[in-house]
């Protein structure tokens, strides 16, 4: 027998245990983050936010944060595009109408709360929840802060306090839901928009409702509910009356959800757990069974090279 | 103390007038039910009620439906009359009070370029730095 | 009574003296510590130290340029990226004469181990540089598991792969120590882990790569690609191939006194059959790059500054190291499969680096890749793991066969 019943055991042990843990490895498999169908969005009117940063205080104040350095009635800041900081997790930006003459437009740019979001399928520790009522929360009590979910994020929201060394977090709009939304109440920015730019309710009657406003104001509107299937589909959702490549929204995401882009290579890990100890195990017993029949490796190489 | 004491009284009047002519079937038109000046306070922490100039609206609109919208005609309802709470999942293109108040008064200043449209153009602010929500 | 401690005090002095300090009492370990590299490597830690102190008292802001639109830097572009295909010595060489039987790479195969080894313990260590949180560094393993993230994957797979690779350096260690019974028994798993190690490499190797999947709109389409798992995965072999033969190079010179001459006749043999192995990896590399050019249809990306810059990558630190090898090999010249080795190595730098922090957000207006103070501490790092491998290497018998057990191998 040309390998000896020891290392034989040893190897099938090996791949049966690699075996097992490529088993438990596709139970715990790969999940879905769709939302239950009850969930809550927001959905954003372009034409009627007027820039009055009125929720950039409400989420301030609800939040909890430090005072801006620059006043929240301060229009100097639309002279730049912001995004969302560590202490600023809804920025208004401005962006100049196409239509020469026509008003600027204000856009509000938050986390999306995506239906399968990124960065929960990015999080190593699940620190991302999407929750029943549609919100993407973040557990800092599990964070190891390696930021890969600011990588993942299509949308650049996450972001991260790199100036504290003992208890960074990474910081994003949470809708609200600790404080409000979980509670049946509405997000403070929704609530404190003297426009009523913003609609809270279940994200399917957002989609009836943005759909109504576009087919009764065709003029207005452009046909497109954007957050409606981009990613997947995101919690919220914009109308506009111009398009939205001209207002800094990114056009080139699809409508694939993100987690999508690891499923296939994630689902490759228990075949290769499976099949490598056998595929390796076989090449070991094969080497072990030339030995036996007393071709010994020296002399082929030796014969190539003398070939060379 | 004086303005108080004007602000007062003629809140008192609007109120008197609107429960007088709530009890009515009929709703008159007649110039005599129109109130001169509106204050808009129900829903304001944040800044002054707004004195809102109705009867020198009412000279610029041709018709009291222009902005008493979407009520049967020759009925001219106050805006609160209709708009209350926002997002009535039952109705959820119809704005609360405060929308409905922002979106129909500057929508038109808007359209027309003309009037006000800044936050403290119409309304002063009482505190700085708060926000239009319920203090907890 | 007291004799007795007093012998066992003796003998323990005697054994850390030959064990740690190389036989000499510890004036004479000193004072042969003062030689020109250890005074180098002193000055750079001692440079690099404080800005270790700023870094955890003070933040991951206090030393790099983490932005919240490009939150990753050097730490994890050089350390975690480069370093673990460097890393990948280990599982070839052992695969490579453990399972496929090539026997005659037998003395390569304990330093690429041990070269893993450390390559590995420093990927985790820049990591805890990096992470926010690096107390937290075992939370994937042990509180919450994000088992749909590819980084869950590698986290897990590093951690079991530093052990295995542990396991698989053992017998050197135990020969150090002197015990015969562990050492028996490391030998004998030895086949266990080798299996192990390549499954955990593979998926590990190519997971890198996956990671950047999540991140379609940010990586430029010329690097970003359904096959980015199988380019790291191939890359990390002939980049372990490519690391054996710079380290046997480097210990060549390093450890002239320590080798035995017969061993180093031997290196130069032997580092034709690797570079013969790296040329086909290569090669077939270089094809598999265009097969992922072609799937993406980005030919006309080509044409632009980043199209060049992917060319260069390409061409110049692909086809060219592959082409230098083959003719290394043609004409038994070994200094050329020595010095492409080393090309091949910046090759792999700069794909990584490429990869990870290059043309990662090439779309941002405003770049900012790295601060000099992280700058510092990389170095200070490298340092700090080339001194670990000397320390290792002088004491263990790695480059060489342990007198008591020169017959076994």
């Amino acid at each position: 027998m040309g390998i000896s019943r020891r290392k034989f055991l040893k190897v099938i042990g090996v791949a049966g245990s690699a075996g097992l843990v490529g088993k438990a490895n596709s139970t715990f498999g790969v999940d879905q983050f769709t939302g239950s169908p009850d969930r809550f969005g927001v959905l954003t009117d372009l034409t009627r936010c007027v820039g009055c940063r009125t929720c950039e205080a409400a989420c301030n104040e609800v939040n909890k944060l430090p005072p801006p350095k620059v006043p929240f009635e301060d229009q100097s800041v639309f002279e730049q595009i912001r995004r969302t900081d560590v202490n600023a997790f809804t920025v208004v930006n401005r962006y100049p109408n196409p239509q020469p003459g026509g008003p600027p437009i204000y856009v509000k740019h938050q986390c999306r709360h995506c239906d399968e979001p990124a960065c929960a399928s990015a999080c190593l520790v699940r620190a991302f929840t999407k929750t029943q009522e549609g919100a993407v929360t973040y557990n800092k009590g599990v964070c190891v802060g390696c930021r890969y979910c600011m990588t993942a994020c299509p949308f650049y929201v996450p972001a991260y306090e790199y100036n504290k060394p003992f208890s960074p977090e990474v910081k994003k709009c949470t809708m609200c839901y600790d404080t409000r939304v979980s509670k049946g109440g509405i997000p403070a920015c929704v609530e404190a928009c003297p426009m009523e730019t913003m609609t809270f309710g279940k994200r399917s009657d957002l989609i009836r409702l943005a759909r109504k406003r576009i087919i009764e104001n065709p003029d207005k509107y452009i046909d497109h509910i954007y957050g409606e299937q981009e990613v997947g589909g995101t919690s919220w959702m914009y109308i506009s009356g111009v398009p939205f490549e001209q207002l800094g929204f990114p056009m080139d995401l699809g409508t694939k959800p993100y987690p999508e882009l690891t499923k296939g290579f994630l689902s490759m890990v228990p075949a290769v757990l499976v099949i490598w100890p056998a595929l390796l195990g076989g090449f070991y017993m094969f080497t072990q069974h030339r030995e036996e029949m007393g071709v010994s490796e020296e002399t082929i190489p030796q014969e190539k090279e003398d070939q060379l | 103390m004086f303005r108080k004491t004007i602000i007062g009284a003629v809140s008192a009047w609007v109120i008197g007038v609107l429960i007088v002519s709530q009890a009515t079937e009929e709703k008159e038109t007649s110039s005599q039910n129109v109130p001169e000046v509106c204050t808009l306070g129900t829903l304001s922490k944040i800044y002054e009620p707004v004195l809102f100039s109705h009867g020198q609206h009412t000279l610029m609109a041709e018709d009291c439906a222009t902005c008493h919208h979407h009520s049967e005609p020759g009925v001219t309802l106050a805006c609160k009359e209709c708009h209350g709470a926002p997002f009535d999942p039952k109705n959820l293109n119809m704005p609360g009070l405060k929308g409905a108040y922002h979106l129909q008064c500057m929508g038109c200043h808007q359209q027309m370029s003309s009037g006000p449209v800044g936050c403290t153009d119409c309304h002063a602010k009482r505190i700085s730095q708060q926000t239009g929500m319920e203090k907890k | 009574m007291t004799e007795y401690y007093v012998e066992k005090a003796n003998i323990f002095q005697s054994w850390v003296r030959e064990r740690i300090f190389l036989g000499l009492s510890i004036k004479e370990y000193i004072k042969g510590l003062i030689k020109p590299f250890n005074i180098v490597a002193g000055i750079i830690i001692l440079v690099g130290l404080p800005f270790v102190v700023m870094r955890f008292t003070q933040g991951i802001g206090a030393v790099t340029h983490a932005s919240q639109d490009q939150p990753w830097g050097l730490f994890l572009s050089w350390g975690l990226f480069t370093g673990v295909p460097l890393a990948a010595t280990g599982y070839i060489m052992a695969s490579a004469v453990y399972i496929f039987g090539l026997k005659d790479y037998h003395s390569l195969v304990r330093p690429a181990v041990l070269t893993g080894f450390i390559g590995y313990l420093f990927a985790v260590i820049f990591l805890l540089f990096d992470l926010g949180r690096p107390w937290r560094l075992p939370y994937p393993m042990t509180v919450s598991f994000g088992t749909t993230s590819v980084l869950f994957l590698v986290g897990w797979h590093v951690a079991l792969y530093l052990s295995t690779q542990l396991v698989e350096f053992c017998p050197a260690i135990f020969e150090w120590i002197g015990s015969d019974r562990f050492r028996r028994w490391a030998l004998g798993v030895t086949i266990g882990a080798t299996i192990f190690g390549v499954i955990l490499s593979t998926l590990h190797q190519s997971a890198l790569g996956a990671l950047f999947l999540l991140a379609p709109g940010k990586l430029h389409p010329l690097w970003y690609s359904e096959f980015i798992p199988l380019f790291f995965f191939v890359s990390s072999i002939f980049a372990g191939l490519s690391m054996v033969i710079v380290e046997s190079t480097l210990s060549g010179r390093a450890f002239k006194n320590q080798i035995e001459p017969r061993r180093l006749v031997n290196f130069d043999k032997l580092t034709l059959g690797l570079g013969r192995a790296a040329s086909l990896v290569l090669l077939t590399y270089f094809c598999l790059k265009w097969v992922g050019v072609a799937h993406g249809n980005h030919w006309d990306l080509l044409n632009t500054s980043w199209g060049h810059w992917f060319l260069v990558e390409v061409f110049v630190f692909v086809l060219l190291p592959c082409f230098l090898f083959a003719r290394g090999v043609r004409k038994r010249n070994v200094a050329l499969i020595r010095f492409t080795a080393f090309f091949t190595i910046l090759g792999i730098a700069i794909n990584r680096l490429t990869v990870s922090m290059i043309a990662l957000n090439w779309k941002l207006p405003h770049r900012e890749y790295f601060h000099w103070k992280e700058l510092i501490l990389v170095i200070t790092i490298i340092t700090v793991e080339i001194l670990t491998y000397l320390w290792i290497v002088n004491r263990m018998p790695v480059h060489r066969e342990h007198p008591d057990y020169r017959e076994i191998h």
